[in-house]
């Protein structure tokens, strides 16, 4: 399970359509809990990937640092990462699958003609996959809340 | 020389479900390496075996500097520096 406060939920919605046609992408600060992910925050990350980024995304790792520091000295950590598919389903690429870690939830967001249609979670079935794994994703429910 | 070592979720399961551990040496792969014997199998999550190098799906930075701009894994690190181990995240 995926609990996603509002405000998050919100940036995820509102980085998928700013960053259109191109992904956009950020990161989910939170907590795990069990199985489940608590995610508080959903910082946006700046998509560097110069040659298609229509279909393509490459999360900044500067952002990511900086994030995961300001996480950390308030007792969160990065739980997991969001993208965009523009004019795409919102389902995992085989590209999100073989370059996914495992223990994080991943977020997809679909975005049709420029407005968000909807999101969906997803976790590697591996806790310990490095990319080029064999491992697949499955799906995570997701509950909008307070954490 | 004692570096505190930042490390993503995916590793925390070797490193007892620690996000910072210590290490310890001179240069980014002295300090991986240090890594290796306090948590068996670390190393090899983080470097090819067969090349020695940091895996092209993981970025290293000693402070606030990637060490892919700076000297790779011969980057020179000091008392009290701060390593993050920090995913090269990507997808379609």
């Amino acid at each position: 399970m995926l609990v996603i406060s509002p405000e998050a939920a919100a940036q995820v919605v509102a980085e998928a359509q700013r960053a259109y046609p191109h992904e956009g992408c950020g990161m989910l600060v939170g907590l795990r809990s069990g199985a489940d992910f608590v995610v508080s925050e959903a910082p946006t990350g700046a998509n560097e990937n110069s040659v298609r980024p229509r279909v393509w995304y490459d999360l900044s790792p500067a952002d990511q640092l900086r994030v995961s520091k300001d996480a950390a000295a308030r007792g969160l950590e990065i739980v997991g990462y969001y993208h965009s598919h523009p004019d795409h389903p919102a389902a995992p690429s085989e590209g999100d699958r073989s370059r996914a870690f495992g223990s994080f939830v991943y977020v997809i967001a679909s975005v049709e003609n420029g407005k968000y249609k909807v999101m969906t979670a997803w976790t590697l079935d591996d806790d310990t996959a490095f990319p080029e794994h064999d491992a697949k994703f499955t799906r995570v429910d997701i509950q909008e809340g307070r954490p | 020389m004692a570096v505190k070592v930042r490390v993503p979720a995916p590793l925390q399961k070797l490193t007892g479900g620690q996000p910072e551990i210590q290490g310890a040496g001179v240069t980014v792969q002295e300090v991986i390496a240090s890594l290796d014997t306090k948590y068996p199998g670390v190393k090899d999550k983080l470097c090819d075996p067969a090349t020695g190098k940091v895996r092209r799906y993981l970025n290293v930075f000693v402070n606030d500097k990637d060490v892919r701009f700076l000297q790779g894994e011969e980057t020179p690190v000091k008392e009290g520096d701060e390593m993050s181990i920090v995913p090269a995240i990507a997808g379609g």
